[in-house]
């Protein structure tokens, strides 16, 4: 059985410091706390700078003695993160997880595994061999992705709000809304419709 | 100046309450300077236990604020479930000196031998080990 109620307390802590970490854990419907969105800024410094990823989290029964699942659901190129997947090789998110970690340690962890990417244990044997082999290469495709999937511009956010406007929700919360799951269209009208 | 607004508010109070506990000093009314005297008596003899708290509040500085409500707020809590300890569900200490709820811990122990902060091997504080069997 999950402890919904450790999940509601690191749900209010990871809000609560949200500019401090740029981390955001929210959950995906009002129906469950058993599926969350985490939301990760692409470190400085790497080819993933600038981007904001989103990384689908699966709590299971028994969570959290039992590591949260976790899977990119936007594209990235890492050689330890299936490109196609995204499923992501990190040792706490299996034998290595520990209860007193928490989603946003996690989390935390995956953001500096995208800074220190290990080759040699890969997850996508293409993306390693490319780091291995031809690294300025690794970098610019990787730097490609970012630009191409993980960068929600400014303009974009205003369509979407736009667009939940004239559905009927109000400006002030569809950009919330919005906000809250990381600017996927289609999880925030769910959110919308059944709150 | 916030501090010393709220001072004047609570000044007959105040007053009062000195006068009460330094019986022999019956002569008040000198104005606020006085009495800003005497409440520094009663600080250096650490007789603030007489100071209303609404008064002591008003005085503090903000740093000393923020450190008397970072004591109330760190309360311990568990790094399993993150609840606080209680009486009834206590505070359980390990040899490696981290602490959890017996349920939590045990819970745990069921999958793993290792203490969940430091990784060390678990095993309870022998004066536990002792009353537990």
């Amino acid at each position: 059985m999950i402890d919904f109620a450790r999940v509601q307390k690191e749900l209010q802590e990871c809000g609560k410091d949200v500019e401090g970490s740029g981390i955001r854990v929210a959950p995906k419907s009002d129906a469950t706390l058993a599926r969350l969105v985490g939301t990760i800024p692409g470190p400085i410094g790497t080819p993933y700078e600038g981007g904001v990823f989103q990384i689908d989290i699966t709590l299971p029964d028994g969570y959290p003695f039992e590591p949260p699942k976790m899977q990119f659901s936007t594209k990235v190129w890492h050689p330890n993160i299936s490109s196609q997947s995204g499923a992501i090789c990190l040792d706490i998110l299996k034998d290595q997880w520990s209860p007193a970690l928490t989603l946003k340690t996690a989390l935390l962890s995956v953001q500096a595994l995208l800074s220190a990417p290990e080759p040699d244990d890969p997850q996508d044997a293409v993306v390693a061999k490319q780091y291995l082999k031809d690294y300025q290469t690794f970098i610019s495709t990787a730097r490609y992705w970012t630009e191409t999937f993980a960068k929600t511009s400014s303009r974009g956010i205003e369509e979407k709000v736009q667009k939940l406007v004239e559905m009927g929700f109000p400006e002030a919360q569809a950009r919330t809304t919005l906000e809250s799951v990381g600017g996927d269209e289609n999880l925030a009208l769910e959110k919308l419709c059944s709150g | 100046m916030d501090a010393f607004c709220c001072c004047f508010k609570v000044q007959e109070e105040l007053e009062d309450d000195i006068n009460n506990s330094n019986n022999q000093h019956h002569s008040s009314s000198n104005g606020f300077t006085d009495l800003v005297s005497k409440f520094a008596t009663l600080f250096r003899n650490n007789e603030t236990q007489h100071v209303p708290s609404r008064v002591l509040a008003c005085l503090l500085t903000e740093e000393a604020k923020t450190k008397v409500a970072k004591n109330i707020l760190e309360v311990e809590e568990c790094p399993v479930c993150l609840e606080e300890y209680t009486t009834e569900n206590p505070k359980i200490p390990m040899k490696c000196s981290h602490n959890y709820h017996l349920a939590c811990i045990y819970e745990w122990m069921e999958r793993s031998n290792f203490c969940p902060i430091c990784d060390r091997v678990m095993e309870f504080e022998e004066s536990l080990d002792a009353q537990m069997r």
